[in-house]
Order: C-alpha cells, then sequence, then structure tokens
C-alpha cells in the first residue's frame, strides 16, 4: 500500500492572533476525524500554523481506503426457491443485484433462519477522489464567530484567502477550496522572502519555510521567542514575569520573530508599576523587565519584531516612540487624579448608576457602609477600617486612570487612598473587596477587605433578586452566582462567623427605601444554599450529608460547615451505619404518628428493660452533651452519641412501640422523640443514604 | 431518485370496501412484495403513506395497524426487502389525510428526500392528488380502485400508468 505524506496549507491574510492556535488544531482534528471515518491509515498529524497560514501535515498517509468486505442480504431461503427447486423471482433478482450466478450466492445462518447473502471485496477509494470532501467538511467545523467575505465572491472565511497548498507526496491533489485552485507552491515571509516557492515534496515544507524566514511550527516559533526574551533579560540582570496568554498571543504575531529591548524614560517609574506594565502588555504586546532582587519594574520593555533587520536601532527608536506617549497619558492621569482627594469624590459617584430601580453607585456605597457596620458588630470587631473602606471603594471608578485601564479598579483605590494618607488597611481593603477575582483565586487579606466584599456582594444579591431579576444557567450579567460563591468562601474559609439571614435581612431593610423586597431575603438564602450545595459537591463531599445539614436549616455558613465537619467524621465510626438506620426508623415513627412534642415521659410507664435502659441512657448522654454542643462540637457530640447504639438497637428488638395502650405508646414515642432530638440538634441523621 | 412512496391498500395488499381490519384481511397482490424487495436491493428507501380513517371510526385499533405493519415487513424481509417506515393518517380530515399533502410531506422531511424526484404510487385520485400539492412524482397502479378511478376521472398525462405495483417498480428500476 503506497503511504506518504500529505500537505494541506491554507494561506490567508494576517490571522487573529487569539484565534489562530484554536483554529489550527481543529483543522487538524477535523480532516483526521474524516480520515478515520473513511478509514484512511496514517501514523501522525502535525498541525502548523503562523500569522499568515492555516497548514497541516499527515505523515504516512495511506493513498487508499483499504478493501472493504461488502455483505449484501438477500430472501429467505425458504423464499428463494419454489416447490419444485426452482429459484424465485425475488432469488433471481438478488443474484442479478449482485452481478453474479445464484451459483455464487452464499447461505447465512441466523437465529430467523437461513438466509441467501453475498459477501463482496470492494476496492477502496484513493484519497485523491476523497480530499476535496474531507478538507471542505473540516472548515465547516472550525470555530469561526464571524467569517468574513472579500473582493467579489460570497466565500466567506475567518480571513481572505490568498492561496491553497495540496501535495501528496510530490504531486498536486486537484481540488478547489474556496473558489481557490490547489497548488504546489507556498509564499514565505511577507518581506524576507519574494515570490512563490514551489515545494518539490509535502515533507519539503517545514524546511522550505525556514529557508524562507518562516518558522511555520507554533511551538518551535514560542520557544525561539522564549529563548530570546530570556538572553534579553540575563544581558540587563533582569528577570522576566509575564503571562503565558501574552506570549502565545505575541507567538502567532510573527512569522521570523526577533527580540529587540527598547527604554523609557526612568520618571515614568514613578506611575504605579501595574499601569505601566498593564500598558506593556496589553495595549503594546511587550515583555516588561524586572528587577532581579526586588522585583522591582525597570525601565525596559522587550518587543518581538517580525523582522530580521539589519538597522534594529530603528525598530528599537520607532517602539520608544510609541511607548513615550502612552506612558505620559498614564502620567498625566496619576497627576490629575490625584488632585482630589478619594473621599471628596462620593457625591460624584451618585452620577454613575448602578441599576434602575436600585439607584446610583453612591446610594449603592452609603447602603454597604451601613451594613458593613452591622458586620462588624455581628463580628464583634472594630468597625472603623470596614467603615471607610466601604465607603471608598468605589470612588476610584470617578478616576482618569480607573477610566482609561478599568481593570484597574481597586488598585487605583489603593494607590490613592495611600496618597490620600489612609489607614494601610483602609488601602489594601479598597483593592481586595473584589476578590476572590475568580473561582478559587486568592481572598482578601485584610479584616475590612473582607467585610467589605460581603457587604458588597450582600447588596448586590438582595438588590437584584428584589428587581425580580434573578440569574438562570445561561443568563447571570451581575454575576450573582460568584458573589454568591464568594460570600460562602469567605464565611467558611476566611472564618468570618455571623447569622447570613441577619445580614440579608439588614440589607433588605436597606433598600426598602427604593423598591419593595418581600421574598428577595428567602429567595437570596435560598440561592446560597443551593451554592453551597455546589461547594461541597466540588469537594467530592455526598450530597446526602450536606442534606442532613441542610435539613435543620443552619443559618451561619461556619456553624453550617462545623456540622458538614461533623458529620463526616461521624460517618467514619463503625456505629454510623447503625444509628443512621436507626435514625430512619425513629423519623418514619414519629411522621406517623404525629407526635406531640409537648409530652413530659412518664418513667413509670416504663415496663421493659430495654427501654428504662435507652432512658437512662439518653438522659445521661444529654447531660453530657451539652456543654460540648454549646462549644459548637458537633463532632465530638455526634461521636458520643454513637454509644446509644447498643441500647437503640436492643430496644427496637424487645419493645413494641405500639402498644395498645395509647399512654404506653404515646411514652415510648416520646422517648424516640427525645432521641431524635439529640441527633437532630447537629443533623438529621436519617437522611444519610446506607 | 433516493426513495419510493407506496400506497397500502390496493397496490400492495387487496383493498376492501369495509376496511383492512385485521392482519388477516390483508392479502397481498401477487408480486408486490417481490416488487419492494427490488427496490430496495436496488438501495432505494421504500415508504408507505395511508389513510387509515378506521381508527377514528374505531373499526379497528392501533395494535391491529402494527400488527398489519408487522406482519407485511416481515414478509418483506423475507423476500430480501425492507420497508423503512410506515406513515399513515389516523384522521377521517385535516392537512395529512389525502388528497392534502402533509403525510408526503412529512415523509420528505423526516427521511430528508427530496420529493421533487420520488415517485408515489396510488390507486385513487387522491394519490395523485397528493403527489400533485407536494411536487412528488405520481404513479397510478390498475389494481384496487386503480381501474375504477382511470373510468371516472380525468388523469394528468403525465402520470404514468401501470398494472400493478411489480410492473411500475420494473419500469422504474429500467431507468
Amino acid at each position: 500500500m503506497n503511504k506518504d505524506t500529505l500537505l494541506i496549507e491554507i494561506g490567508t491574510e494576517e490571522l487573529p492572533p487569539n484565534a489562530a492556535k484554536l483554529l489550527s488544531d481543529s483543522f487538524a482534528q477535523a480532516l483526521s476525524e474524516q480520515l478515520d471515518a473513511a478509514h484512511f491509515e496514517y501514523r501522525e498529524v502535525l498541525p502548523f500554523v503562523t500569522p499568515r497560514r492555516l497548514s497541516v501535515q499527515i505523515k504516512q498517509l495511506s493513498a487508499q481506503q483499504p478493501q472493504q468486505q461488502v455483505a449484501r442480504k438477500g430472501p429467505a431461503i425458504k423464499a428463494a426457491y419454489d416447490e419444485h427447486g426452482q429459484a424465485t423471482k425475488a432469488a433471481l433478482g438478488f443474484a442479478k443485484t449482485c452481478g453474479v450466478e445464484m451459483k455464487d450466492l452464499q447461505t447465512q445462518e441466523t437465529e430467523k433462519g437461513a438466509w441467501l447473502y453475498f459477501e463482496s471485496c470492494v476496492a477502496g477509494q484513493f484519497i485523491d477522489d476523497m480530499l476535496q470532501e474531507f478538507v471542505e467538511q473540516s472548515l465547516k467545523k472550525l470555530p469561526v464567530p464571524r467569517p468574513m467575505r472579500w473582493g467579489a465572491s460570497d466565500t466567506e472565511f475567518v480571513r481572505p484567502i490568498h492561496w491553497v497548498c495540496i501535495l501528496y507526496g510530490s504531486r498536486v491533489i486537484p481540488c478547489t477550496i474556496k473558489q481557490h485552485t490547489a497548488n504546489n507552491f507556498t509564499y514565505g515571509h511577507r518581506f524576507h522572502s519574494n515570490g512563490k516557492i514551489s515545494l518539490a515534496h509535502a515533507d519539503d515544507y517545514v524546511n522550505a519555510l525556514k529557508n524562507a524566514y518562516v518558522i511555520a511550527d507554533f511551538a518551535t516559533r514560542q520557544s525561539v521567542i522564549k529563548q530570546q526574551i530570556e538572553q534579553c533579560a540575563q544581558q540587563h540582570d533582569a528577570r522576566l514575569h509575564y503571562p503565558q496568554s501574552l506570549l502565545d498571543e505575541v507567538t502567532n504575531l510573527v512569522e521570523w520573530p526577533v527580540a529587540v529591548v527598547g527604554e523609557f524614560s526612568q520618571k515614568f517609574l514613578s506611575i504605579p508599576k501595574e499601569v505601566l506594565v498593564m500598558t506593556m502588555q496589553e495595549s503594546q504586546r511587550y515583555f516588561p523587565l524586572f528587577n532581579a532582587e526586588d522585583n522591582s519594574l525597570l525601565a525596559y520593555f522587550i518587543t518581538i519584531a517580525n523582522i530580521e533587520s539589519s538597522r534594529p536601532e530603528t525598530i528599537k527608536l520607532g517602539n520608544e516612540r510609541v511607548i513615550k506617549p502612552r506612558f505620559e497619558d498614564a502620567e498625566f492621569f496619576w497627576e490629575r487624579d490625584r488632585d482630589i482627594r478619594l473621599s471628596d469624590r462620593s457625591q460624584d459617584l451618585n452620577g454613575i448608576l448602578f441599576e434602575k430601580q436600585l439607584g446610583s453607585i453612591h446610594e449603592k456605597s452609603e447602603r454597604v457602609t451601613q451594613l458593613a457596620t452591622q458586620l462588624c458588630t455581628m463580628l464583634d470587631i472594630n468597625e472603623q477600617a470596614s467603615v471607610k473602606a466601604a465607603q471608598l471603594c468605589k470612588n476610584d471608578l470617578l478616576t482618569d486612570m480607573v477610566n482609561e485601564f478599568p481593570k484597574l479598579q481597586g488598585t487605583m483605590g489603593r494607590y490613592y487612598a495611600s496618597h490620600d494618607g489612609e489607614n494601610i488597611e483602609v488601602c489594601l481593603a479598597i483593592e481586595e473587596h473584589y476578590l476572590p477575582l475568580y473561582s478559587g483565586g486568592a481572598l482578601p487579606t485584610t479584616m475590612a477587605g473582607k467585610v467589605v466584599a460581603l457587604c458588597d456582594r450582600v447588596d448586590t444579591l438582595v438588590g437584584i433578586f428584589a428587581t425580580g431579576k434573578k440569574p438562570t444557567g445561561v443568563k447571570d450579567p451581575y454575576a450573582l452566582r460568584r458573589a454568591a460563591i464568594a460570600i460562602i468562601r469567605l464565611s467558611i474559609e476566611a472564618d468570618l462567623d455571623f447569622d447570613l439571614t441577619q445580614l440579608l435581612h439588614s440589607a433588605g431593610e436597606l433598600l426598602k427605601p427604593k423598591l419593595a423586597v418581600d421574598t428577595a431575603v428567602d429567595e437570596v438564602f435560598e440561592y446560597i444554599m443551593e451554592r453551597m450545595r455546589a461547594y461541597y459537591q466540588d469537594q467530592a463531599i455526598e450530597q446526602d450529608i450536606f442534606e442532613s445539614v441542610r435539613a435543620v436549616r443552619p443559618t451561619r455558613l461556619v456553624d453550617f460547615n462545623q456540622r458538614v465537619q461533623a458529620v463526616r467524621t461521624f460517618l467514619t465510626l463503625e456505629e454510623s451505619t447503625s444509628l443512621a438506620s436507626a435514625n430512619k426508623r425513629i423519623a418514619n415513627i414519629l411522621k406517623k404518628t404525629h407526635h406531640q412534642s409537648h409530652i413530659a415521659i412518664d418513667k413509670g410507664l416504663f415496663s421493659q428493660q430495654a427501654e428504662k435502659t435507652l432512658y437512662q441512657q439518653i438522659t445521661i448522654l444529654e447531660n453530657e452533651i451539652a456543654p460540648i454542643f454549646d462549644a459548637g462540637q458537633y463532632s465530638q457530640a455526634l461521636t458520643t452519641l454513637a454509644k446509644l447504639r447498643p441500647s437503640i438497637d436492643r430496644f427496637f428488638e424487645e419493645v413494641m412501640v405500639m402498644d395498645d395502650d395509647i399512654a404506653v405508646r404515646d411514652n415510648r414515642i416520646a422517648l424516640l422523640h427525645k432521641v431524635n432530638q439529640a441527633f437532630i440538634a447537629t443533623a438529621d441523621i436519617s437522611l444519610i443514604q446506607s | 431518485m433516493q426513495a419510493v412512496i407506496l400506497d397500502r391498500d390496493g397496490v400492495i395488499n387487496h383493498d376492501r370496501p369495509d376496511y383492512v381490519k385485521s392482519p388477516h384481511e390483508c392479502c397481498p397482490i401477487d408480486g408486490s412484495f417481490d416488487a419492494i424487495a427490488r427496490l430496495s436491493q436496488a438501495g432505494l428507501k421504500v415508504f408507505i403513506a395511508s389513510n387509515q380513517s378506521g381508527l377514528a371510526k374505531k373499526l379497528f385499533d392501533y395494535a391491529t395497524l402494527f400488527s398489519i405493519h408487522h406482519s407485511m415487513a416481515k414478509q418483506v424481509e423475507l423476500l430480501g426487502g425492507h420497508i423503512d417506515g410506515f406513515f399513515f393518517c389516523p384522521y377521517l380530515n385535516g392537512p395529512e389525510r389525502k388528497p392534502e399533502p402533509g403525510l408526503l410531506l412529512d415523509i420528505g422531511e423526516r427521511a430528508n428526500i427530496d420529493l421533487s424526484v420520488t415517485p408515489f404510487i396510488g390507486d385513487t385520485l387522491k394519490d395523485v392528488q397528493a403527489a400533485l400539492s407536494a411536487q412528488a412524482l405520481p404513479i397510478l397502479v390498475r389494481t384496487g380502485k386503480g381501474q375504477a378511478t382511470l373510468h371516472e376521472h380525468l388523469i394528468p398525462a403525465q402520470v404514468p400508468i401501470y398494472d400493478n405495483l411489480y410492473a411500475a417498480v420494473d419500469s422504474l428500476l429500467k431507468e
């Protein structure tokens, strides 16, 4: 079987750098799926991508599909021959369709009987005949959100196509892809290469392009860039810190990377580091350099040029000429913003709408400030820093710097508050109140930061729910889901113990002047509970454990969590299985008999030893647990109650609860109620599945 | 041509004035199952489109109808063929009851076939009308009510006429 390399290259106008790699990988993936479905064999699939081309090389692709066994089913044997043993119309017709004589037909035995049958070997089709369809189908699968048209035609693609190269071995496979006829040439670098480059063989691709100043392979190109920037950093005794996304983007901005180091005026280093780094990385795609010892920003940057210039100083100066005005703008904002104290901006927050029914950001700010005061009281901590932080946390939204760089909200607040001489905790809290920024992200480190983070989100949740705009799985413009998760993490992981329903209720009260709050508070609590469910699911804690605690409706999340942990520990005990069943049994009995809880137990009505023992034991243990319980030591409380197991088992074995004497029966039920109450104080163990 | 649609009563099995109410009352017209088998062997899909208002009139129930279908399917399978779908209209009137095109259009959509190249073989004017409305290719056979139809109505000249289903299929496959 002939095997050779297949090369498909689609030459385009510069591809969007953040989408290019995905397009290339999707193309390769889709193509290999087409080949697999048609049973073409190959050894490996290599995707390539540069700004100007999407390509894929398939090594050792077989030229032809393997032979296929085609089996056709005809009439049943009993319908194939008439009473004289002659072939029937059906059988003759079948033989004719298969193109053979009756004698060439085979018989197949099935559970339904014997059937006429014909198996033949069909030669596979050649890649030449199938490739057009494969490529068209693969291109259809590319994730292109907004394809474009160009010139006078109505073909659509992510960017205009300039050429198509399709080679199998050394021959072109005749195809027309998006109105381009496939050929055997490619093009090199835009500036370092001239005209068509004929490829003698599909395997020549990478080298031919390299000679034409194009590094076709993404990974190779990226490692060249990485090496270059590390070398530059070393030369300047500096260190690099950059997000991988920047490196990925830059890799798809060039075909022949050449790192060039530029510098800027030291005076700009007085501008906050975050501003300079954001300008360099996001606006310019530069790599900033940092001092190797203290990580302070250095007045240098690395840009990756797409040209191996004979006069690199031109590139250096050109970039420096571009970055200078950007930094000057930033400097201007930095100066001007600091002319006004952050605290003097509060009234102007009235100009920014939070939500139509909920009012301005200023009004929100005031509500959050009041809420923070209340939360501090609940937590029994000094409110000063939290209140100040709440008052100032949104003010940086009015500054020119945040207007220019919205991602720097909070960070600029920290800088400006610090400049105004605010307490350091307040400054940090302003920046931190936005945390956690994403799933699993860091939490605020300061207490004020945690308080404001909580109160801001509580106000948003209750407010938006009150407007009726509950979030759904697909539509959550106010990020309420993330807000609820943040509240959970801030409570449990930052160990803030307060009554959530109380805080939600306070938020509701503060909103009343603006709109009817009605059921919003309860709905928000339920919503947070659902997020708690997911929170525990993510930690691989069984659902029934969550349900057992949920059933007793704790309203303090720290407390909720302690109970959950207690039940987990309890379930590791050997006694837990039978105690869970016992609790289920008790729960069923209590449900069926509509027990009146005020009926007191009369010891005199106990006749059997088993019930007397159980009563004795529960009374003792109740007293034993009381202080443990009050201290929130749920784990210990449940472990202690585990001692009841033998007496409960014995009770159910020997005592008939539903005695004919109503007084005796009610008394036994009251005893069971007492036992039930002892467990339920922590969690409803009857909900645990075995 | 990817498929062929057939009327049932009068084309595949003998029609009855008092409705075909059980598998027992369903007798195949000579050669009709062989014809269906030939269509399958030629790689064509075979669908049946029939009016079954007997359901609305409570003359038989769905279970009985399905057992008639089942029996037909088995007999065709014995000959090496396959019926790809039974479509029927259980109502007394409505857009799916022939001569309305609804049933044929439904087949076109669900089976993803181009009706303009799909023959519909029937024995009554209703079948011809339904095919024309659905822009399929009507064919008339003389079995069942076919001969009577030709006497009573003027059938458009472009509608091919055959003696029975086998002859019609023979002609279709020759092309």
